[in-house]
């Protein structure tokens, strides 16, 4: 027997279970596996607004919960057009996350910071891992270097540079953007390391030394900021500081695409958080043992919880699957794409004709009320105990809409709060 | 028309040219066994109902490389020989003519190497029976590969 179960243990279901925690309920996390945000980009993008005009980079400059409004007020479907009269705790939602991972995460930012992809473009992110920040296309200097692994052909810095001073233009500012190799990884199987192993071989020590005698070779003094390959590190961000200070100008790293060492990072300081604050991580398909029951098959075993927080995530995590129809493995929670019933919808239905449009089936998840609630067809919250977080909510595309972090953290924050407050009140009932 | 003329050629061939071939052939083996005689020594051994669900589970693989993260067999293992468990469900499974390429990697990985990766999957792909699949199929291409030449008639 347990206060409240989190099922699911990626950003929205750790956000819940820590802040089921901080509020005093005996809480348990299980999860079958790593989800999204272990390949997530590792910044947390909490909201762009979607009124902006494509390439419009100024209109990005604001602060995320004003740009969360404007998404809550052109898009009805949306969790945080659903959560609007909770939009105000938007903050202390991201503070949290920020005061649970203090090694990594920085505080919530005043305005989104536009941060440079492996793609070549930049991407609006309200909060972001310390080694990302430096690479905020406002603050850059007008020159730049973009390191090149001599032996990373898959990253391509030449690509990041001319993106860097397309989106500059944009801006309005003037940056050279020019690539500085680095011939550190040599050896043959360097070629063939992925991005995990390379990561690991910077946490040697002397490694990072060894980085930077490399490129002192190479820079000039005219570069006067540096951005890096998502591979500082696979334990923490230290390594771009310590870069910063060996090479004496600003030194970051670029957000990734997956395999995304950050987006490990990330997942894994959320497990040193959880496992800080007493939450313990169960390793398990989770099952109903019969409906309209808290009790669950885990583990082999069997629990039994209070309230429940379902944060299992969309088709990665596996909270929602597709086996000829749409289905919500854990409760049979009835399924929503653009306000209406998903299940049994043709999947070439949910998609757009374009690569760049908006594909319904990226949206399919439950429906829930203002108090996370899960819905039932009539509108009516399936279990009051029941609460819902992440990216099992319908209404958004977690990749597309730019929410999909900042989704996680503020229902998670807010689901974990409440299986909190419902379980403690029945505890001290009984 | 053409579709006609491809339904009268499958008819002669189905009435006349087959039963014909059949009564004057001098070779007694089934359809299925000299399918499997032109075919098996090039790789392409018959896969088990059990095994194809496995297969089934192995086209999951998103290709995301979160196992490589936990992969225990990258550190120790030469990249020449392995290069990560996805490679089990996203190259090894899908062509059986090529196992005998993998036989190092197949032969050096333990099961042990691939907890923790399996674990970690996101979906769930069933890393650890898929080694003990390839094995099997492994063996079998080698063991068709090395029956005599004299085995298989030639027309």
């Amino acid at each position: 027997m347990t206060d409240v179960l989190v099922i699911g243990g990626g950003m929205a279901g750790a956000i819940a279970a820590l802040c089921a925690k901080s509020t005093g309920a005996e809480v348990i996390l299980a999860r079958r596996a790593l989800g999204a945000t272990a390949l997530s980009s590792g910044a947390i993008d909490v909201a762009t607004d979607p009124s902006a005009p494509a390439g419009a980079l100024k209109s990005q400059l604001v602060p995320p919960e004003l740009a969360a409004r404007e998404v809550a007020r052109t898009r009805p479907n949306h969790p945080y057009a659903v959560l609007v009269d909770k939009l105000d705790r938007l903050k202390e939602s991201l503070s949290f996350a920020a005061q649970n991972l203090p090694e990594l995460l920085t505080p919530p930012l005043d305005r989104n910071a536009l941060l440079p992809t492996p793609l070549g473009t930049v991407k609006p992110t309200g909060m972001a891992q310390s080694s990302h920040l430096g690479g905020d296309l406002v603050s850059l200097p007008e020159s730049v270097g973009v390191v090149q692994l001599s032996i990373n052909p898959a990253y391509d810095a030449r690509m990041i540079a001319s993106g860097l001073e397309a989106a500059a233009a944009l801006l309005g500012r003037r940056l050279t953007a020019q690539v500085v190799e680095s011939r550190y990884f040599r050896e043959v199987e360097d070629a063939l390391r992925g991005p995990y192993e390379l990561a690991e071989r910077l946490d040697r020590p002397g490694a990072v030394e060894e980085l930077a005698s490399d490129l002192k070779r190479r820079l000039t003094d005219s570069v006067g900021a540096l951005l890096f390959p998502p591979i500082l590190g696979r334990r923490g961000t230290s390594l771009a500081t310590q870069l910063s200070g060996l090479l004496g100008r600003p030194c970051a790293e670029i957000l990734s695409s997956p395999p995304s060492v950050p987006g490990l990072r990330l997942q894994e300081a959320l497990d040193a958080a959880l496992i800080r604050a007493g939450v313990p991580i169960v390793e398990s398909e989770v099952a109903l043992l019969a409906p309209d029951s808290r009790s669950f098959a885990i583990q082999g075993g069997s629990i039994e919880a209070t309230a429940v927080v379902l944060a299992t995530g969309k088709f990665i995590g596996g909270g929602v699957i597709r086996h000829e129809r749409f289905k919500e493995p854990i409760f049979d929670l009835p399924l929503f794409a653009g306000g209406t019933r998903a299940e049994d919808q043709y999947i070439g239905d949910l998609l757009a004709d374009t690569f760049q449009g908006e594909h319904q089936v990226f949206r399919v998840g439950v429906r829930i009320d203002s108090s996370l609630h899960p819905l039932d067809l009539r509108g009516q919250p399936m279990d009051p105990q029941l609460f819902a977080a992440g990216s099992v909510i319908s209404g958004y595309d977690p990749a597309a809409d730019k929410t999909g972090l900042g989704v996680a953290i503020f229902t998670g924050y807010l689901a974990g709060e409440a299986a909190s407050r419902v379980s403690l009140a029945g505890s001290r009932r009984r | 028309m053409q579709k006609l003329k491809g339904d009268l050629y499958l008819a002669y061939r189905a009435l006349f040219a087959q039963p014909l071939r059949k009564l004057f052939s001098t070779d007694e083996r089934s359809g299925k066994q000299r399918f499997l005689d032109n075919y098996a020594p090039e790789g392409l051994v018959p896969i088990s109902a059990a095994d194809r669900q496995l297969l089934y589970q192995a086209s999951r693989c998103i290709h995301c490389g979160l196992c490589e993260a936990f992969d225990g067999a990258l550190p120790v293992l030469p990249r020449t020989t392995y290069d990560g468990a996805s490679l089990l469900a996203i190259c090894y499974s899908r062509a059986t003519p090529d196992l005998p390429r993998a036989r190092a990697a197949l032969e050096r990985l333990s099961e042990d190497q691939l907890v923790r990766s399996e674990a970690v999957c996101p979906t769930r792909v069933p890393l650890r029976s898929l080694l003990g699949y390839l094995r099997r199929q492994l063996d079998e291409v080698v063991r068709q590969q090395r029956r005599p030449a004299d085995r298989v008639p030639r027309s």
